[in-house]
């Protein structure tokens, strides 16, 4: 299994990057223990140069972090062919257990790389360097989760045989299963709408209040943080539930990898693209609040939030328009009026025989047997 | 971001003012690229083929059994085998391999059914009648024949045919084809001296694709000493096998890969007198250290970039164009016929993206200690 | 007149706590007045272009304040002594180091690029500056193929540049003959008649003769012997 291209590539760089990172905690740890600002001895001056090294590096370990979490989906889909029932990335994830939290794994080290990055920011922009002790202990921190990364992808794809019978994604997303995914793409498209339209609202609204005043109150950040975070859960089940099947007009295909793909325009980019990073620019402005009590950092903080605030808001809404763009012009129709289901109905479950479309989304969908 | 347009300006001026030494990076980087990507071409290129074959290939291929080794199959079976819920067609298969001493190579030798009619593209056409047959390119090839001439193959005595050539398999599913010539059944029986209520195999197709494995577990169990082939398991297996190769000859070029930044790291570290006067200029005219590391980054992106696409440039028309001539004797060499392959051309953003990261990636690593070692110099120096 | 550098105490110790421990500046305090000429004098190795780094922000003192308009520099990170030093100071260097293989143009915009300056802005102030000192012609030509006092020339346009109040340069005459020099001069008193505030560390005795100085700061193994103002 090891032997896949794909796989060597992500492990090598994996095994590069967790490298990396622990040198950059070594160095993290020396600036800890030696750092002293009111001195301009030659030491003190090696370890501010130092720092500009450890940026460098967690740069690069973020960029990596956002490629290797494609090309994971990506060699997921690839070796997909190697398992009983796959069809796509997903049953390739299920064919070993440690799977899906890597790919979690990885999507919460982007959050963690680029928080880090934006406190690294706001600290090299006063002169005292406030937060320098605070951000190395965080690298410090956040490096486990790097190296625990590294191991479970490894593990994953040693793990890896063929043959495992695994679900492909139309059994996983579809709306007949136990598991939370299933859950998910059983819920009702209008419940689903509504909720996430409603989450939505409240988070534009939250952003946009913060802006309303030169300086926000600091609660109303920290409410704005944590309704990111809502925002960002909501918006993955939200694409598994119904933007998904408004892309692929087919009312069972949940998928959230296959919009990655050609045949839908790369449209799954752009939709990840905007939502990440208006997330994390949204977390962004939120997890820096606390130095805002650092008199030294603070004007340029209230700036840098209100930019962060806003560069978030953009991006937000570029999301919901591409999310919502399908579910207006497409001519697809979840059901016959989405809004309004037919007697009786809450919403597309119970009303197809749904075997038969399994079967259709497995075999026919050109993106699932390709 | 004005600022940064003009480093990145500066940054492709340097790179031209010091062509010769950027020139033997790029190079040697763009030789290390254009290799790994036409192993993984060349590698796609055949599994795809392959694949593609058994695109065709049925559900289940059922062999008979004995004594652990491959038996022929009595034709009986398929009567019982249709009573099978979920069974379609089922179509008993004669082939075999022959060892043609004459030009030493193996040859596969099928009797021509229904369910090749539309499969495999030829030049001429099937075999019709007894006496003829048609071969893949590999094998005409070999014997200097080609279509109305006539070939001779032989067991002994008693054991031989001599047929007319009709049709030819072209190029593009030699992969498949190479080896294979294909004669009526009633020749191929009497060639191989098959028993009249023998097969080689069957092949058994199931109409609903999701019930395969249950019908191949009822046959299983109709049949015990039988062994029913699944076409999923084929494409897994075929696709293990290439990813298989894939890796060993990937993993055989970590060495270079390795080589390779070690060589970076020694070309970005040591830094002639010149250039590390030139950073120091520029710290001392007020480039703060994060503007060198972005000089650096800049050069190192322009560098790699460039070197990634003369690499997979060269590869593309090595493995395409040139029939990846350099590469193919390693890769084969499991069989003299081993098909002359001309791979469709294809861009898959997939590879490219694996190469990236198997080639840029360790770069970019080994570039960044040694940038900012230069980036660090100090403002003061260049007064001293 | 008010000080635009004042120094308090400052000493750079080289090699600190090391066998090779040098003190290049010792416990110098002085002052450096808007508008005026002034000329670190000393023999090599006296610490005269360490302490005119010190006061340019090249490097921080290991002792001691030095304000640059005010402010206290001797304890701030680099990345915010560059930013000081890219806005307050222009050097001319012993050397000129001037980037071989660039032309004269590129050479005198360089210390702009990474800031955030307009384009076209950064052209215009480059062509006055190369006017006034007579290079427009030469601006496509790369540097290497200018004579001594033509790259001098470069290297004083390169310093004006980012407009700065003072001007920095280091033993400028060590490598022109009698006349260059005295262009030279004439060059820095046109500058100084703008305004400028004009710093020369130097042993040579033609300029710190010169009726033009207002300020001689002469220094012995790393401290000030003696400082007059003429």
């Amino acid at each position: 299994m090891i032997f896949h291209p794909g796989v060597l590539a992500l492990v090598t760089g994996s095994v590069i990057v967790l490298v990396m990172t622990l040198f950059s905690v070594i160095l993290a740890l020396r600036i800890i223990i030696g750092w002293d600002i009111t001195k301009s001895t030659a030491r003190q001056l090696i370890l501010e140069r130092q720092t500009y090294l450890v940026a460098v590096i967690m740069k690069y370990v973020m960029g990596f972090q956002i490629l290797s979490l494609f090309l994971f989906i990506y060699t997921a889909d690839d070796i997909h062919q190697l398992f009983v029932g796959a069809m796509c990335a997903t049953g390739s994830l299920n064919a070993n257990p440690i799977g899906w939290p890597v790919l979690f794994t990885k999507i919460v080290i982007f959050f963690l790389c680029c928080l880090w990055l934006a406190i690294n920011h706001i600290d090299e922009l006063a002169e005292d360097y406030p937060l320098v002790r605070f951000k190395y202990k965080y690298l410090a921190a956040i490096t486990p989760v790097i190296a625990l990364e590294t191991y479970w992808q490894l593990d994953y794809f040693l793990g890896l045989r063929a043959n495992v019978i695994t679900s492909c994604c139309s059994s996983l997303f579809s709306d007949e299963g136990v598991t939370v995914a299933s859950s998910l793409a059983s819920v009702p498209v209008d419940t689903a709408m509504y909720i996430f339209y409603i989450t939505a609202a409240i988070e534009i609204a939250l952003l946009s209040a913060l802006l309303l005043k030169k300086t926000a109150s600091p609660r109303l950040r920290y409410i704005s943080g944590v309704s990111s975070f809502i925002f960002f859960i909501v918006s993955i089940m939200s694409i598994i539930a119904f933007v998904s099947i408004y892309y692929y007009e087919t009312p069972v295909h949940h998928c959230p990898f296959d919009i990655l793909q050609r045949q839908y325009m790369f449209i799954g980019y752009p939709l990840y693209g905007s939502l990440f990073g208006g997330v994390v620019f949204g977390l962004a402005a939120a997890v820096t609040e606390p130095f805002r009590k650092i008199a030294s950092i603070r004007p340029a903080i209230d700036h840098i939030q209100r930019r962060w605030t806003k560069i978030s808001i953009v991006l937000i809404i570029v999301f919901i328009i591409i999310a919502t763009w399908p579910v207006i012009f497409s001519n697809f129709k979840a059901y016959d009026g989405v809004l309004k289901p037919p007697t009786g109905g809450t919403g597309v479950k119970g009303d197809y025989p749904p075997s038969s479309l399994i079967f259709y989304c497995c075999v026919k969908e050109k993106s699932c047997v390709s | 971001m004005k600022g940064h347009g003009r480093i990145i300006e500066y940054a492709l001026s340097t790179l031209a003012r010091r062509k010769f030494k950027n020139f033997s990076v790029a190079a040697v980087f763009s030789v290390l690229i254009a290799v790994l990507s036409s192993i993984l071409f060349l590698m796609h290129a055949y599994k795809t083929e392959t694949l593609k074959l058994l695109d065709n290939s049925p559900e289940i291929i059922l062999q008979n059994m004995s004594g652990g080794r491959h038996e022929l199959i009595p034709t009986e079976y398929i009567g019982t085998l249709s009573g099978i819920a979920g069974v379609g067609q089922i179509t008993p298969r004669y082939w075999g391999y022959y060892y043609d001493s004459l030009t030493s190579a193996n040859y596969t030798l099928m009797a021509f059914d229904e369910t090749m009619r539309d499969v495999k593209p030829i030049d001429g056409r099937m075999p019709a009648a007894d006496g003829e047959c048609a071969v893949g390119r590999g094998v005409a090839d070999l014997r200097q024949v080609g279509i109305k001439d006539d070939i001779f193959l032989t067991l002994g005595t008693e054991q031989n045919v001599n047929l007319k050539i009709v049709g030819t398999f072209t190029a593009n599913s030699a992969i498949l084809t190479n080896d294979l010539v294909v004669l009526t059944k009633a020749d191929l029986i009497k060639f191989f001296n098959m028993p009249a209520d023998k097969a080689t195999d069957i092949t058994i197709e199931v109409n609903n694709p999701a019930e395969v494995s249950m019908v191949a577990r009822k046959i299983r169990r109709t049949f015990p000493d039988s062994r029913p082939i699944l076409k999923n398991e084929l494409l897994r297996t075929y696709d293990n096998i290439f990813n298989w190769r894939g890796g060993i000859v990937l993993i055989m070029f970590f060495g270079a890969i390795a080589a390779f930044m070690i060589f970076v790291w020694d070309k970005a570290t040591g830094i002639n007198a010149e250039e590390r006067q030139e950073i120091g200029i520029l710290k001392a005219i007020g480039w703060e250290t994060s503007d060198v590391l972005q000089l650096k980054f800049w050069e190192g992106v322009v560098v790699s970039l460039s070197s990634f696409l003369t690499g997979l440039i060269l590869a593309y028309m090595h493995v395409f164009y040139f029939h990846a001539q350099f590469l193919a004797p390693v890769l084969k060499g499991w069989s003299v016929l081993f098909p002359k392959f001309e791979p469709m051309p294809y861009i898959d953003i997939y590879q490219i993206f694996v190469l990236f990261f198997l080639t840029v990636v360790p770069y970019v690593a080994a570039c960044v200690v040694p940038s900012w070692k230069a980036a660090i110099s100090d403002p003061d120096s260049v007064m001293r | 007149m008010d000080a635009v550098i004042r120094t308090e105490g400052v000493s750079k110790v080289f090699n600190a706590g090391l066998a090779g421990e040098i003190r290049a500046v010792s416990g110098v305090s002085i002052e450096i007045l808007r508008g005026q000429i002034t000329v670190l004098k000393g023999p090599s190795g006296s610490g005269k272009t360490t302490l005119l780094g010190l006061i340019g922000c090249m490097s921080r003192p290991t002792e001691g304040k030095i304000f640059v308009e005010g402010k206290d520099v001797a304890k701030l990170p680099e990345r915010f002594l560059t930013t000081v030093r890219r806005k307050t100071f222009g050097f001319i260097f012993q050397h000129f180091n001037l980037i071989r293989g660039l032309t004269v143009r590129e050479n005198v915009m360089l210390p702009l690029y990474p800031t955030e300056i307009d384009g076209k802005q950064m052209e215009r102030r480059m062509e006055e500056i190369l006017e006034k000192l007579e290079l427009t012609a030469k601006r496509g030509v790369n540097v290497g193929k200018l004579s001594g006092g033509q790259q001098q020339r470069v290297a004083i346009a390169r310093a004006m540049i980012n407009e700065p109040a003072v001007i920095l340069a280091d033993e400028p005459t060590a490598h022109l003959d009698t006349k260059l020099s005295e262009d030279f001069l004439n060059i820095v008193t046109a500058l100084n008649m703008d305004g400028k505030t004009i710093v020369i560390a130097t042993h040579d005795p033609l300029i710190y003769d010169k009726p033009y100085i207002d300020h001689v700061i002469e220094m012995r193994d790393g401290a000030v012997r003696e400082a007059a103002r003429l």
